[in-house]
């Protein structure tokens, strides 16, 4: 098959300061395929792709579309050169409807008024033919427009009101865009889009929300679409569905390129295979001759080991006990309904859902940051062996009745550190408090901040590094060393790798995996049913709130948490099974 | 035609920068205000009809250390300046936006010259400004903490609340003035009692010492105590506040009457230490101002002892300008914006890189990078040129 080629890149290089985000990059995209860009985080896949929709510019380099060089100065550039981009953070008004939001920052074709003066003039003063049909003696006549004072006065009348024909011809774009709706009906028909597009996004779910975000790239003539980690949010069966409408993009002659790191995806999906390392191009393959190891090779740029070490539980005692609870939150929404389960010490219980289903609410609520309102929260001391009940207690108290909760919160800039202190003072946050004095006491946090360093390999200048300027991965790794270092009994962590390269997740695996040999009991909320399947000892599921089954991780089919997730199927009587 | 637009690179970008070594920082402030000082020389030049900018520089030196008394009344007035900035500190650290100072040291004012007016000669001297100090704290903590309570129960906005409390605060006092001075001229003429002692034979030196000690603990609170850490903490973020069990209400009412409490002590400085009487417009626009020194002076009490010096500095130095140059009184407020817009927008280019377009393709030359120090230098050209 000839492919004729869409997009060329050639040696684009982008950095951030004394950061290279790319460097000399080389890729090419061609028509009707579709090309997954592949790497860790931090690769530099996002970069490489903000600077073909005109997000950012790249320091070097030259970008080629349809074999002309050109410049993509902003995304409007982009949309000129037919590239459009789904971003991974949707940017859509919440407000607004799915037509609405699509027709939004629409430009009108422009309106020149000067050219059309010159074509009206052209018009009047060419010579008109004028052959009188009863006639045919009659010698031909030329007329012009121009000739007679009337004929001029009219195109000088013309030529003045053109103004108010291009004032005009804006209301009518701005102003009466319900025909547009119609074209975009047609286009969502086209690739078999099944959404109300009068529907507000506030009312959408997040995939819904991406198909907006497709429709939109698509109604404006996008033939080069870029997708950055499309299936991050979505279920297995709404990836398919995905899957399904980029193939029929793909029939149509687009060019789709997906960014990810989500390697089963990119061998189902994509025709060809670039691999992005620390911002340099590594190769790009295609997908029917290479295999998992080959592409994690490539990314890592040596082999991992896939396999996550699971050892047996042991020792396993009740360590928390939930039962009935249910929370309302401030719209009177339940985004916690009845739910129950029993944590154990030694174990790691894997919490699965889609996004929103109330696993974060479920993890604050027992770290004492949501009030519930019904249902029970009980803490089995193992020093002491007594009951304490945890619900209406504020994290302070928790604290003072000696619970040892740790909580590594989803949002680690915003809620697990402060990204403007530095490391010190960000290990600070835990303890404090501790003295009589009303002084800090920082030599401590110190000490433990540069243990922290070393033992997790963080890599940063020095231990007064605002956190901010860490990457990713380090700044989970200070946040979970934190977390770790209270010597906690029941460690809770919300998409503790989410955004995390493969190296990094894997400390943090580590991390769980001894905390669980040493007795804790440790609840992950994670996203990745691979790694929920290869990590956890059980895996609750909930869906809206609800806890739609707990299976055991050894034995747990991924298709099987998938319908859970959906909550199309439930198991009931394994609840009882589960917290014996 | 958009298509040949847009193949041009664009003339310049600009982009982030991080980690601007501290001196390149201080170098490119330092050439803002030497940068501000030859603006204001040419622009005074230009309003004299060309009188020499010698005189200019002259005069606003003379201004500010021509006499032992200025330059006491350069440190007088900068400790004032620097009170209320130390004051209005804590609740912006918090992301408190605090305008209200002006309101609440107003009030403190209020609370000092109510106890001149009904103790005064009915208790010795040194009593009667222990309970003034008493009375201007507590009453610019009342000030500055119902919005406080309303922010931390009702989550109502700051900003708004504190600037209303200011007007209302400025209605009281000229409702009590009315009343006292019911006839006549209707301003409160110099109180008898309750002045603050001299030292060493001059007035304001205990402002002074206050105001330093001032420093010196507000810097020991925001380092090294455990207030100033959750303060911080709220500051940044509210959620990371919650999640370790920080009482983000009682953090936010506590910060207040810290806040407050500086503004009473402002209060107390300006009535029973300076002006010995009161107007609507004794803190004379020093609540606002304050806040600009507090954030140019980054929080720092140290540093915001240098900002605050600099604003009065000029303001005092450019007023003498006015007055020999028989140049009205918007003068020092043109100065003063000249200083203040470049010493702030330098702050861009410590911030931020702009790029050009490289002409290698045309003149193998490439221009160099623009920065702070470039567009001082560019400046001082200007002006040398003028001068020419």
């Amino acid at each position: 098959m000839a492919k004729s080629v869409a997009i060329q890149l050639k040696g684009i290089s982008k950095y951030f300061g004394e950061v290279v985000a790319n460097k000399n990059v080389d890729l090419t995209v061609y028509k009707g395929e579709i090309l997954s860009v592949l790497g860790e985080n931090g690769s530099g896949k996002t970069t490489l792709m903000n600077m073909l929709s005109g997000i950012y510019f790249p320091d070097e380099g030259q970008i080629f579309v349809d074999g002309a060089p050109v410049v993509i100065r902003s995304p409007r550039d982009a949309y000129q050169y037919g590239i459009g981009m789904v971003h991974q953070h949707f940017k859509l008004v919440d407000v607004f409807s799915a037509i609405d939001n699509v027709l939004l920052g629409e430009k009108a074709p422009e309106f020149a008024l000067k050219e059309k003066s010159a074509e009206l003039r052209e018009r009047a003063a060419k010579a008109t033919y004028v052959i009188d049909n009863d006639d045919t003696e009659a010698p031909v006549k030329t007329v012009r427009q121009t000739d007679t004072a009337f004929g001029r006065f009219r195109l000088n009348a013309r030529i003045a009101l053109l103004p108010l024909e291009k004032a005009l011809y804006k209301a009518r774009f701005n102003w009466l865009p319900r025909k547009r709706g119609q074209k975009i009906k047609e286009v969502a028909a086209k690739y078999g889009f099944e959404i109300d597009l009068n529907k507000k996004i506030y009312d959408m779910s997040v995939s819904e929300k991406q198909t907006v975000e497709i429709i939109k790239v698509l109604y404006r003539g996008a033939d080069i679409l870029i997708l950055d980690e499309p299936t991050a949010v979505l279920t297995p069966q709404e990836t398919q569905k995905l899957f399904d409408v980029i193939r029929n993009m793909r029939e149509d002659g687009k060019s789709i390129i997906i960014i990810t790191h989500k390697l089963n995806e990119v061998m189902e999906i994509s025709d060809r295979v670039a691999v992005l390392r620390k911002g340099e191009h590594v190769a790009t393959v295609n997908t029917a001759e290479t295999d998992i190891n080959e592409l994690t090779e490539m990314m890592v740029g040596r082999k991992t080991e896939l396999n996550i070490a699971r050892a047996l539980p042991e020792n396993e005692q009740d360590r928390l006990e939930v039962s009935n609870l249910t929370l309302v939150n401030h719209e009177n929404v339940k985004v916690l309904d009845n739910v129950s389960f029993t944590a154990h010490s030694g174990e790691i219980l894997g919490i699965a859902g889609i996004a929103g289903s109330g696993q974060r609410e479920l993890l604050e609520t027992i770290a004492g940051l949501n009030r519930p309102t019904s249902g029970t929260i009980s803490y089995n001391d193992p020093t002491t062996g007594k009951k304490e009940n945890l619900v209406r207690k504020t994290p302070a108290q928790i604290r003072e009745l000696g619970v040892r909760l740790s909580f590594v919160p989803e949002d680690r800039l915003g809620m697990g550190l402060v990204g403007n202190m530095d490391i010190i003072d960000n290990m600070m946050l835990r303890s404090y408090k501790r003295g009589k004095l009303p002084f800090l006491d920082r030599k401590n946090p110190k000490q433990l901040a540069e243990n922290i360093i070393r033992d997790l390999e963080v890599v940063t200048p020095s231990s007064h590094t605002p956190v901010r300027r860490l990457s990713g991965g380090n700044i989970q790794k200070v946040l979970v060393g934190r977390e770790i270092a209270s010597a906690p009994t029941v460690l809770m962590a919300a998409y503790p790798v989410r955004g995390l390269d493969i190296n990094s997740s894997y400390t943090i695996y580590n991390l769980l995996n001894t905390q669980k040999e040493r007795g804790v009991a440790v609840i992950y909320v994670g996203e990745d049913l691979d790694v929920l399947i290869e990590l956890c000892d059980r895996i609750m599921v909930i869906c809206a709130g609800r806890v739609t089954g707990i299976v055991d991780g050894r034995k747990a089919k991924k298709e099987d948490i998938g319908l859970l997730m959906t909550g199309s199927v439930e198991i009931k009587e394994k609840e009882g099974c589960a917290n014996d | 035609m958009i298509k040949a637009k847009s193949d041009r690179v664009p003339l310049f970008h600009i982009s982030k920068r991080d980690n601007v070594p501290k001196w390149q920082a201080w170098l490119i402030r330092g050439g803002a205000v030497v940068a501000a000082l030859l603006v204001s020389a040419v622009i005074s030049a230009i309003l004299t009809d060309g009188a020499s900018m010698g005189l200019f520089f002259k005069n606003l030196f003379l201004g500010v250390f021509g006499t032992p008394r200025r330059i006491l009344n350069l440190f007088q007035n900068t400790a004032i300046l620097l009170c209320i900035a130390l004051a209005v500190t804590p609740a912006f650290k918090m992301k408190f936006w605090n305008i209200g100072a002006e309101g609440q040291v107003l009030m403190g004012g209020l609370a000092c010259v109510v106890c001149i007016k009904y103790f005064g000669g009915k208790m010795p001297n040194e009593l009667l400004l222990v309970v003034m100090a008493a009375f201007s704290i507590a009453f610019s903590i009342v000030w500055a903490v119902i919005p406080a309570i309303f922010k931390a129960k009702w989550r109502t906005n700051e900003t708004l609340f504190t600037l209303m409390m200011n007007y209302v605060a400025m209605q009281i006092v000229a409702c009590c003035i009315f009343v006292w001075v019911p006839s006549g001229s209707g301003v409160l003429g110099v109180l008898k009692y309750g002045h603050m002692p001299q030292l060493g034979g001059q007035n304001y030196v205990i402002n002074i010492i206050v105001v330093a000690v001032l420093v010196v603990l507000m810097f020991i609170y925001f380092r090294f105590s455990k207030h100033g850490y959750e303060l911080s903490v709220v500051g940044e973020s509210e959620n990371t506040a919650k999640y370790i069990g920080i009482n983000v209400k009682k953090v936010i009412i506590r910060t207040m009457v810290l806040s407050g409490a500086l503004c009473g002590v402002a209060g107390l400085l300006l009535v029973a230490g300076t002006d010995h009487s009161l107007a609507t417009t004794t803190v004379g626009g020093r609540g606002f101002t304050a806040i600009l020194v507090a954030w140019l002076g980054q929080f720092s009490p140290f540093l915001m002892s240098f900002t605050s010096m600099l604003y009065v500095f000029i303001d005092q130095g450019a007023s003498e300008v006015a007055s020999v140059f028989n140049m009205g009184g918007s003068f020092p407020d043109i100065i003063t914006g000249i200083f203040f817009f470049l010493v702030i927008g330098c702050e861009f280019f410590i911030n931020y890189k702009i790029k050009f377009r490289s002409f290698k393709k045309k003149n193998e030359i490439s221009t160099p990078d623009a920065e702070g120090e470039d567009t001082a230098v560019g400046l001082d050209k200007n002006s040398e040129e003028v001068t020419a």
